[in-house]
């Protein structure tokens, strides 16, 4: 035997209610950066860290939350069947003190199942501010297991849970005295019986406590013990006699009669064990009043829409100075390489391959780390959630969900993890709807090339612009949602059941952190697939070098340069000298590609470069600007991208272009996610075809409107 | 008459500042998940606010927000107390 294998690796499963406080716990204890939010739901799938502990190691998960371990959603399953059949050596049970009552319930049902396990009275800080004061040695006899009070965001105890982990895993800690949850007398009865029974089949294999948790299950109908205990006919049809009896005689199923159980239980253990008082803390009474307007029945919904507006504004307004300042960084840069550089191919490549696509892409960073605040600030306070439940009501009226607002939210920081946030709705019909919509939503990559072409073509009313392009995304995935939902996805109303989280002042440290978070990742972008393709572009529009010109230029020009001076003289080479590189370009591979893929761009009037731009951005959306900023490079006249691409369209191209790079297909890492959440390429395949389809029309019928009506 | 509508009295009903006795839950998978979240026989609820279009709705119970809408709230009969 190895030595690895006597030092067994420890696993400690972090469990608990939604919104409790896990993440943070994992996050702090780990090292980690998963995201946390105020709302229920934000883990979707297990996460998994090693860290050591003492010098011992120690294999930590991080679950999405349950309310109960009879889950329903995909997430939730993931959430129970960790604890129910992977049975992690120790579990460590996250409860909001603050509440109590609901987190219990969970607890119960760990305490029937008998893991190893410690309980974490977490949000301390909220109950004591409650006027929540809790007998927590009582708490460690009644619950089974070490009790430890901790602030996930302070860190405050979470070192003693990792210690008090350890010592309940070793065999040399007397194992603390079982608890069992009593219920009345008729279901004491019942289970007394199925578990006589399950001891018949299971002579000697099961503890008193297993076969309790056991025949409890069974009679809860769950649905998986039952399957697994398949095999054992009379068991099933005894189970399926005093279920049946059960609710007969007292016109209530078992799995009710279970839960007001516990509730009983729960009432029971809090009475003893803790008191609150009687005094409505001030902080209680602001939150009311906050919610008093911020969910108020007729300012609500404006209320909300004002918000938005003033995030994608500021994301504007403000985020214009740093701009600036980056904008006169890279031109520096860009000037002082031009005079130290020997005039060849490296320096046209660095200056307006390299520099050119990177820079015109990095100048956005402000702006989407300033939306990267907000939507921080909205998840961070419990806002998010109160948006959801403001909106339920419309959004059922377009056949989504009202959990499905989150989603939504989530995408416009990016599409693919907002699509994998779709897992916490229920029905598969609703979840495929709403990974098929989320992709409409403006997400901070498409925000460099809104801004681009409001700044460009609509400078007075920019901000606006750029508003009007979200309110439009939302529109289209609304209506598309709708349409799916009548036609290809019928799909059943589903309840929207959800807790509303308190409201919580964001740790100034978690939205910076979350800020950074954010600008990282776009910097890694523009460092790998805006960097590439930049270079490629470049590449692409620079060879082949030899290429058959229509007219001898050169001959030309030459010509022309040994006549006299005069206006007529330079105006003619101006000409010519455009038309030459004009060629050029067009007979260039990256020419020759645009051109080719053009046709299909033309009843817009959108020229080859922005065909380039186009398809550029199937691969990252931020391509589109970079790929820009590349094509213009070269052109002499430009003052900076903006005024440079002014002149090659009309109002009203710009904006079909703006729509129809707002919709037209979702990048590549989107797709990945499509595939993931839906489940199948088909779903991928219609996706595609659905969103160019739409954006192609919508930016055709822009074009001609505009030739109507200017 | 009276004596059926008192009967038919469910969450959906709660007029603002009302508060009830849950006195039954409907034996369905939504069912099941409410009494997870302690909506069970016994617990009083009271409403705390309606949605713009009156729809969905929150209400405390022990001692948490919870958003229903009217039709799943409907699942849920109540005693007034
Ligand atoms: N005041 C206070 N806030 C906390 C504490 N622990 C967590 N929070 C906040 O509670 C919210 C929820 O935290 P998460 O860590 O995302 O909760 P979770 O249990 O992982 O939630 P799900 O992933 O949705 O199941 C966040 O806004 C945290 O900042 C605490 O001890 N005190
Ligand atoms: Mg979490």
């Amino acid at each position: 035997m190895t030595h690895e294998i006597k030092i067994k690796m420890l696993t400690v499963a972090l469990t608990g209610n939604p919104n409790s406080g896990k993440t943070t716990i994992f996050n702090k204890l780990a090292n980690a950066r998963e995201s946390v939010g105020n709302y229920p739901r934000v883990t979707i799938a297990p996460r998994e860290r090693v860290i050591e502990h003492r010098g011992r190691q120690i294999m930590l998960v991080d679950l999405p939350g349950i309310y109960s371990l009879s889950a329903r959603t995909p997430e939730e399953q993931a959430g129970r069947d960790y604890i129910h059949f992977k049975r992690p050596d120790v579990v460590i049970n996250i409860l909001d003190s603050g509440n109590l009552d609901r987190s219990l319930f969970l607890t119960t049902q760990l305490i029937e199942m008998g893991c190893p396990r410690i309980h974490a009275l977490n949000m301390f800080d909220e109950a004591r501010r409650k006027g929540i004061s809790i007998d927590t040695p009582a708490l460690v006899s009644m619950l089974g297991g070490p009790v430890i009070e901790t602030v996930a965001t302070t860190g405050e105890g979470l070192e003693r849970l990792l210690d008090a982990a350890l010592e309940i895993a070793n065999p040399a800690t007397p194992p603390h005295p079982s608890v069992s949850v009593g219920y009345d007398t008729h279901l004491e009865a019942a289970i007394e019986r199925v578990r006589t029974q399950i001891t018949e089949l299971h002579p000697q294999e099961m503890s008193a406590q297993q076969s309790r948790w056991l025949a409890i299950k069974l009679l809860e109908g769950d649905d998986e013990i039952l399957t697994r205990e398949g095999e054992h006919k009379e068991l099933i049809e005894q189970v399926g006699t005093e279920r049946a009896t059960f609710k007969q005689h007292h016109d209530e199923s078992c799995e009710l009669a279970f839960a007001a159980g516990r509730y009983g239980f729960i009432h029971g253990l809090l009475m003893e064990a803790r008191t609150v008082s009687a005094e409505i803390p001030d902080e209680a009474l602001l939150h009311t009043k906050v919610d008093d307007l911020l969910l108020h029945r007729w300012l609500g919904l404006p209320i909300l829409l004002g918000l938005m507006w003033v995030m994608f504004e500021t994301t504007f307004t403000l985020g214009a100075y740093p701009t600036d300042i980056i904008k006169s960084g890279v031109d520096a840069l860009s000037g002082l390489l031009g005079g130290i550089l020997p005039d060849s191919m490296i320096k046209d490549l660095l200056l307006n391959g390299v520099l050119a696509g990177v820079g015109g892409t990095i100048v956005f960073l402000p702006n989407v780390v300033i939306l990267f605040f907000f939507l921080a600030l909205f998840s961070e306070t419990g806002y998010i959630a109160r948006g959801a439940f403001l909106l339920d009501r419309l959004m059922h009226l377009f056949g989504l969900h009202g959990k499905a607002l989150i989603p939504l939210i989530m995408g416009y920081g990016c599409n693919a993890p907002a699509i994998m946030a779709t897992r916490t709705i229920e029905g598969r019909r609703s979840r495929i709807i709403t990974s098929l919509v989320t992709p409409f939503m403006c997400c901070s990559a498409r925000l460099p090339v809104m801004m681009l072409f409001a700044g460009a073509f609509f400078s007075a009313h920019a901000g606006s612009m750029v508003f009007a392009m979200y309110l439009l995304s939302i529109v289209t995935a609304l209506g598309s949602a709708i349409l799916f939902s009548k036609t290809v996805l019928r799909s059943m109303p589903e309840p929207f059941v959800m807790e509303l989280p308190p409201y919580r002042l964001p740790s100034i440290r978690a939205v910076l952190f979350h800020m950074w978070e954010n600008a990282a990742g776009f910097l890694q972008k523009v460092g790998s697939v805006i960097l590439v393709g930049s270079i490629v572009i470049w590449f692409l529009q620079e060879f082949p070098r030899e290429i058959a010109f229509s007219q001898d230029y050169e001959a030309a020009l030459t010509e022309l340069s040994a006549q006299p001076a005069s206006d007529e003289r330079t105006v003619t080479e101006e000409r010519l000298t455009a038309e030459r590189d004009r060629e050029k370009l067009e007979k260039s591979y990256l020419g020759r590609i645009g051109m080719a893929v053009a046709p299909v761009f033309e009843p817009m009037g959108f020229g080859w470069k922005d065909t380039v731009a186009i398809l550029t951005g199937v691969v990252a959306k931020e391509a589109v600007v970079a790929s820009y900023a590349v094509l213009y490079a070269q052109s002499k006249e430009s003052e900076g991208l903006m005024s440079a691409i002014s002149g090659a369209m009309n109002p009203a191209q710009a904006f079909a272009f703006m729509v129809f790079a707002l919709l037209y297909l979702p990048c590549l890492a989107t797709i990945g996610a499509i595939r993931r959440e839906a489940g199948s390429w088909k779903w991928v395949g219609f996706s595609v075809a659905y969103s160019l389809g739409l954006a192609w029309s919508l930016a055709l019928i822009i074009v001609n409107l505009g030739r109507v009506l200017l | 008459m009276q004596n059926s509508q008192m009967e038919a009295l469910t969450l959906a009903d709660l007029g603002p500042g009302q508060s009830g006795c849950v006195v039954k839950v409907a034996d369905d998978a939504l069912g099941h998940n409410l009494a997870a979240m302690g909506l069970v026989r016994g617990a009083t609820v009271s409403l705390n606010r309606t949605a713009p279009m009156g729809n969905p709705r929150i209400y405390a119970i022990k001692g948490y927000q919870l958003s229903l809408r009217n039709e799943d709230a409907r699942k849920v009969l109540l005693r007034l107390s």
